[in-house]
């Protein structure tokens, strides 16, 4: 059970002395007790009340980490059942597989587009994170593998359950920390062997939450500490029952072996089936999913889902600045500002797409935070919105040189028209005003 | 080691809707619908087995939708003229479970039909099919003050979903659902909060809370499904967890939402600028995924566009429901 | 009328308080001038409305238009006070905005008991400032001690803490004269300037009193107490609007007008000053004192008005991370800061906690006794923004709620501050359909304070006047509820209703912001609870602070949902606490003491960044809560 910022409170010096870089120690103790801060940075905490804070923070869930390279992928370290608790730490990670039986140009040519596969979403770039080699069984996984890890900088999933042929895969790529699948009933000492030997990650394959239990408690007996659970269901009914009682276990229950980020195998007859499949499961906890299409309609909505669904909740959600089209306007459609608070923005751009005017909205860079916040903080000022008209280029795509600011901040009209240049309408407070503000003022 | 299922125990269970009334019980549908009663997280069946599937309303829009994309337009342009057919389309060849009729026609800034010519969609599409009804207003809330309750009463009895209450017209919906036996909806600004204030206003009024269904302004996948995701989350966990006004079935409106995105609206050259893919399979795909993250909040009415995206959705529900 | 000169005569009505004006003169500037008090929330930049006014018989010249404007007998026109210039004579009519007429605020509820004992009545409570007689030993040969160390020496016995004295050459360059003048027997002013003291002044024995001011400097009102500092009894009290108002209605707003404008602090600065001497002015008065009696100065106010008073630029407050740029601040005498009293009075500022956590939550915090207490208190201050402290003697956090100053009577259309005649208890009666009405010293109605709008929010919701998320129900069977041309409207008392002069109302955005502020203290004290893993069953104490109204049943501010449903034995109404605080500084070494711990050891939390403040805040916006299961009370 978490302390509270008070528990935590009564074990640390009450000196404030201000050394961890907050100015009290209940404000220290508030940080702990969010996770925003470690109990090492206190260099003043004794070594009893240490151990008794410890104890209550120890992660339920381990992290692993994937690969070696700038690209190594980090998983696991899930503190919450729900996102709306705290946040999703580690991005459900997305591999696509390559099977051994393809000649080696073909494998190289696979993991180079896996490697490459990237879409852009609001000025990032979005991509898979893993490429998962497949032992076909025809005796050429070790160079599969080989191939496959020259041809980009991902990490490595080595799917087969033949401990020779991984040892062999291993022997080639080791040292590149891949994850190994997958140690199951009939292999477990071996992959264990070789996982330890190699210090790479080990997933387990079981049948059912039973067995997986076991022969969890069997690898981390081996010592093997870097796991990754597959409880084998592959229907997504039952898939879903499986990951929502891992993570359970291992959060409520604290139950060790199930303390693992997981790896699931959409199926189904089409791309779109396993796509949708896929999506199913980065919405309920899955570490990790393994497909084997590289079309961008069924990889797109993956990255799209597993984008939102680790969005930390908690910060305030943001669009990008800069000028954005409602509809599609033209050099004469009016042009809005507002913030870039996502809701703030959202909010008007549904109010604007009802009024069925097409505009152009110069979104001002405040931290994420509404007007009426940003105004009050010196984020959204006669400087920040002529300056956001100026770097956005709105002059060059309209024949006019009138903007509307929100009712709000009427008060900022006089000056920002001094600094921009631009004449200023005052629009209305609240942004449900802004389709009878058009008709008012003539816009359609 | 032995390993024990965590199984957790709720106090409480979300409230069971029948949507829809036959003959016997005063109406004319063939059919009805009943969402609801889940006593756990959405298809947890080793906790509890989920009494009711969720099930895929259809929309039909009572006048032409303009600039609908290619894929929308392949599917319904034979017969977007009338209501009443497009409703039938979607039960006899989509199987829908039941049909969502948006009443845009009545839009002040478009059309502006009087409540009488709205009502007549209504009584058109209630003779061309069997299945339950769900009646959405326009969205103007002046407009729809006056619109629904003449709907209310051409469908009076027929146990309809109308939609829907917010702070501002809470009142007519109350009225209508309580003087000719409907359900409402009550919609919130993805705000858990207003959802709860709406439902105490909407109870305060002498509305059943087993004749409300709980809506949420949705989002779509990359466009903020995930506040919607969540709030969801916790309006079940709070239904679960004895929280009678949140304690309804929650519907979800899809088709509107996937089908305002980029990734379903872009044609097939237009994607292609962004290595996109073809834009059918795109389009349904991002249809049916939203509607898929919706299932896992816990959402019980989907209401949806695209037929294939339906019956990818359908088979979606058939296996978690399994 | 005054044709050809430059000047006109401005008559405010509906005083009929007439005063000459220049050509080109704005009228808020002469409503001020003519202390006729004007709302204005933008500070005079045309954009709120507030200082919409009639003007009657006459022309004047409207700025935005830039064009003349004439009002003739039977066509009143509206204006804008701010945007609207003097051309000639005019009559102007000051339609809505109760006038001032002499604020009626309390200090505070009497003092907890430990509060008065632990400061006032241990030994030594050491004032501020004190005179004390000293009779020297006369040198001789064996004792040829310099006077300098002869007078501390003597100080050194009758001043308790600490033992370095210092003097100012001025002061010292007298000492040998006075000695000898007065055979070695003098008054001394000394004034604990907390690492020393320092010998303010020196004089012959006299027998004339000690008196202190201390002084509340709020955003919106302005209070002055004056306090005998020998005998510990206040004298006199005096209270005013800010004369900063007119720059703006909130700290933020008069940031920014003073970074928007050359002089903006020193202008500030001195606006605040000149509030404050006047009243101390007039206590004095009161009482036949001259201002120069008073030989020590407490102040008590939110950081920025701290900061202004001291004349430095607060513009770091209203910056992300909101940095105070003095939280504390030296002892200054008076004639450096320019408060009109003994020019060598000290000046003891409360410390501030946080940039928008001031020194009158911090004396506020001294005065309700909560951190020396080993029960977990809270402090709720509802002044022009909503503060919330928890804490007991281990620890104490607070935050800042932008609860807005709805309850100062800002954006109320028919509010007023706590004055004669303002309506601070009503209740209505939906069976009679009869307000029982209870105002300030029992005179006919003028407006709504703050303690009667939560008592008539409660009212109204409890008769389903307006339901819980306080819209007003049309078809209530009443003609209290109507509609205007542009808003519906709750009338609380009818004119000739109690000796009303006219209607006052609630109106539909009045309710609204009420629900808002009422929203954000409750919200915040949520939090702030469950940041620390508390819940409210862990509070002993609730403390509700404010000048807000002289009275308030607190079980009506538990309606509503500001405060959290607990016993009502446990919270209590304590009027200006910032006040008290700053008294008892004026009094008490220790008190002295304390607050700068109690600022220093308070934590405060930026609540605004907090994902779930929002959510609680959404949650709070009903009545009483959204979650009705935490007022148990008020359901049943």
């Amino acid at each position: 059970m978490a302390l509270s910022a008070i528990e935590i409170y009564q074990h640390l010096p009450k000196t404030n002395c201000g050394d961890c870089g907050v100015p009290t120690c209940l404000a220290f103790a508030m940080k702990l007790a969010q996770k925003q801060a470690s109990l090492d940075e206190c260099p003043h905490i004794g070594e009893e009340a240490a151990a008794a804070l410890d104890s209550a923070a120890a992660p339920p869930m381990a992290t692993i980490t994937i690969g070696d390279s700038s690209k190594a992928l980090k998983l696991g370290g899930e503190t919450v059942l729900f996102r709306h608790e705290e946040r999703f730490h580690h991005p459900c990670g997305i591999a696509i597989e390559v099977s051994s039986d393809l000649p080696a140009d073909e494998v190289t040519a696979k993991a180079k587009e896996i490697n490459e596969l990237e879409y852009e979403r609001v000025g990032d770039m979005y991509g898979v994170d893993l490429v998962a080699v497949r032992d076909a069984g025809n005796g050429s996984f070790g160079e599969a593998a080989r191939v496959a890890a020259e041809a980009g900088d991902l990490p490595l999933i080595l799917m087969s359950d033949d401990p020779s042929a991984m040892g062999a895969a291993l022997e080639a790529v080791g040292s590149g920390k891949p994850l190994i699948y997958a140690a199951t009933a009939g292999n477990i000492q071996e992959m264990a062997a070789l996982a330890k030997e190699h210090s790479c990650p080990l997933a387990i394959r079981a049948e059912g939450l039973e067995e997986l239990a076991s022969l969890s408690g069997q690898a981390l007996e081996a010592g093997v500490e870097d796991l990754v659970l597959d409880a084998g269901a592959r229907e997504a009914g039952q898939v879903l029952q499986n990951e929502t009682a891992i993570r359970r276990a291992a959060l409520n229950k604290k139950v060790r072996e199930l303390g693992f980020p997981t790896i699931a195998f959409p199926v189904g007859d089409s791309v779109v089936e396993k796509s949708l499949q896929a999506c199913n499961c980065i919405a309920k906890y899955a570490g990790i999913v393994v497909v084997d299409f590289t079309d961008a309609v069924g990889i797109l909505p993956m990255l799209t889902t597993r984008l939102n669904i680790y969005t930390d909740p908690q910060r305030p959600p943001q669009v990008p600045p800069g000028v954005h089209e409602i509809g599609e306007p033209g050099p004469d459609s009016p042009v809005l500002c507002t913030t870039n608070f996502s809701l703030t923005y959202y909010i008007v751009e549904g109010d604007v797409s009802a009024s069925k005017v097409p505009v152009w909205v110069v979104v001002v860079d405040t931290e994420g935070t509404s007007v009426l916040t940003a105004w009050a903080a010196e984020d959204f000022t006669a400087e920040t919105i002529a300056a956001a008209i100026e770097s956005s280029g709105i002059e060059e795509k309209v024949n006019h040189k009138n903007i509307v600011i929100p009712g709000g901040v009427a008060v900022l009209s006089g000056k920002t028209e001094e600094e921009s240049g631009w004449n200023v309408i005052v629009g209305p407070r609240e942004s449900s005003g802004i389709p009878s503000f058009f008709r008012q003022q003539g816009f359609s | 080691m032995s390993f024990e299922m965590p199984v957790e125990t709720w106090p409480a269970a979300v409230s069971t809707v029948t949507l829809g009334a036959t003959a016997e019980q005063g109406g004319t549908r063939t059919s009805t619908v009943t969402v609801g009663g889940e006593a756990t997280l959405p298809f947890l069946n080793f906790e509890q087995e989920t009494p009711n599937r969720p099930v895929i309303a259809m929309e039909v829009f009572d006048e032409q939708p303009s600039e609908w994309p290619a894929p929308l337009e392949a599917a319904y342009s034979d017969v977007w003229g009338d209501p009443a057919q497009w409703a039938q389309k979607c039960v006899e060849e989509y199987g829908a479970d039941l049909i969502c009729l948006r009443l845009a026609s009545a839009d002040p800034e478009a059309t502006n039909a009087s409540p009488d010519e709205v009502a007549d969609h209504v009584r058109a599409v209630l003779e061309a099919v069997g299945v339950p009804l769900i009646i959405w207003g326009c969205g103007d809330y002046d407009k729809d003050n006056e619109i629904m309750p003449v709907c209310s009463q051409a469908a009076a009895g027929e146990r309809c979903l109308l939609g829907s209450a917010v702070e501002d017209n809470y009142k007519t919906i109350s009225a209508c659902a309580l003087a000719d036996k409907h359900v409402i909806i009550n919609e919130a600004p993805l705000d858990i909060n207003i959802q709860k204030q709406v439902t105490i206003l909407v109870t305060d009024m002498g509305v059943d809370p087993s004749d409300i269904i709980l809506y949420q302004t949705t989002g779509a996948l990359g466009y903020g499904v995930e506040y919607a995701f969540s709030i969801m989350e916790r309006t079940r966990l709070a239904a679960l967890g004895g929280d009678a006004m949140l304690g309804m079935p929650m519907l979800a409106v899809v088709g509107a939402e996937a089908w305002r995105s980029k990734e379903a609206r872009l044609s097939d050259e237009a994607g292609a600028e962004f290595g996109w893919g073809p834009q059918e399979p795109r389009s349904i795909l991002w249809e049916a995924a939203t509607a898929t993250i919706f299932l896992h909040g816990g959402c019980d009415i989907l209401t949806m566009w695209h037929p294939e995206a339906v019956a990818l959705v359908r088979r979606t529900i058939d296996e978690l429901m399994a | 009328m005054a044709d050809d000169s430059s000047q006109a005569i401005i008559t405010f009505e509906p005083d009929g308080k007439a005063i000459t004006a220049a050509q080109g003169e704005r009228l808020l500037d002469v409503a001020t001038r003519a202390d006729v008090a004007i709302p204005s929330e933008c500070g005079g930049q045309g954009t709120c409305g507030r200082c919409e006014v009639i003007l009657h018989d006459g022309v004047a010249w409207d700025v935005q238009a830039e064009e003349q404007v004439a009002a003739g007998p039977g066509t009143p026109l509206r204006v804008l006070a701010c945007q609207t210039t003097v051309v000639g004579d005019l009559r102007v009519e000051v339609p809505t905005a109760p006038r001032r007429r002499g604020l009626v605020v309390l200090t505070a509820a009497p003092l907890p008991d430990r509060v008065q004992q632990t400061f006032l009545e241990a030994e030594p409570p050491a004032a501020l400032a004190r005179r004390c007689r000293v009779s020297l030993s006369l040198p001789s040969k064996t004792d040829s001690l310099p006077d300098l160390s002869r007078l501390a020496r003597a100080l050194e016995a009758s001043c308790a803490g600490p033992a370095r004295f210092d003097i100012s050459l001025p002061v010292l360059r007298k000492l040998p004269g006075l000695l000898r003048a007065n055979d070695f027997s003098l008054d001394v002013t000394v004034a604990d300037a907390g690492t020393h003291h320092h010998i303010a002044e020196l004089g012959p024995p006299s027998q004339g009193g000690t008196v202190g001011a201390a002084v509340d400097l709020g955003t919106s009102t302005v209070v002055v107490y004056l306090i005998d500092l020998h005998e510990q009894t206040g004298i006199a009290i005096e209270a005013s609007h800010n004369a900063q108002r007119r720059y703006g209605d909130d700290v933020i707003s008069r940031i920014a007008w003073a970074e928007e404008h050359p002089q903006g602090t020193a202008t500030l600065q001195q606006v605040a000053l000149d509030t404050i001497n006047g009243l101390i002015e007039r206590a004095a008065a009161s009482q036949g004192m001259q201002t120069s009696d008073i030989i020590a100065v407490t102040c008590a106010g939110n950081t920025t008005m701290m900061n202004y008073f001291l004349g430095i630029p607060a513009g770091p407050v209203r910056k992300t991370p909101h940095v105070p740029p003095a939280g504390a601040a030296p002892v200054y005498s008076a004639q450096t800061i320019g408060v009109e009293v003994a020019p060598y009075a000290p000046v003891y500022v409360s410390p501030a906690i946080a940039g928008f956590v001031g020194g009158d939550i911090s004396a506020g915090i001294l005065a309700t006794g909560m951190a020396m207490s080993e029960e977990t208190s809270v402090l709720v201050d509802l002044g022009t923004n909503g503060e919330v402290v928890v804490g007991n003697r281990d620890w104490m956090v607070c935050a800042s709620c932008s609860a807005g100053p709805a309850f100062e009577g800002v954006g109320i259309r028919d509010a007023t501050f706590a004055v004669r005649g303002a309506v601070q208890g009503y209740d209505y009666d939906a069976q009679t359909d009869t307000a029982t009405v209870a105002t300030i010293e029992d005179a006919p109605p003028v407006g709504i304070c703050g303690s009667g709008m939560i008592e008539a929010l409660a009212s109204l919701v409890e008769n389903e006047v307006i339901d819980r998320a306080g819209q007003i129900q049309m078809d209530f069977p009443s003609d209290r509820v109507r509609e205007t041309d542009e808003e519906t409207e709750v009338v609380l008392i009818r004119q000739g209703e109690a000796g009303a002069e006219r209607d006052i109302c609630l109106r539909q955005p009045d309710i609204e912001n009420l629900i808002r502020s009422k929203a954000a203290v409750y919200a915040g004290l949520s939090i702030l609870l469950r940041n620390l893993g508390l819940t409210t069953d862990d509070v002993q104490h609730i403390y509700l602070a404010g000048g807000f109204g002289n009275s308030l049943k607190v079980e009506r501010a538990v309606a509503i949902g500001m405060l959290p449903d607990l016993p009502l034995e446990r919270i209590h109404f304590v009027g200006n606490s910032s006040l008290a605080g700053a008294s008892l500084a004026l009094l008490s070494r220790r008190a002295r003491d304390e607050l700068v711990r109690i600022a220093e050891a308070t934590t405060y939390q930026e609540l605004a960044v907090e994902a779930a403040f929002a959510d609680e805040f959404i949650a709070s916006m009903f009545l009483p809560h959204t979650d009705i299961s935490r007022f148990p009370s008020v359901v049943a």
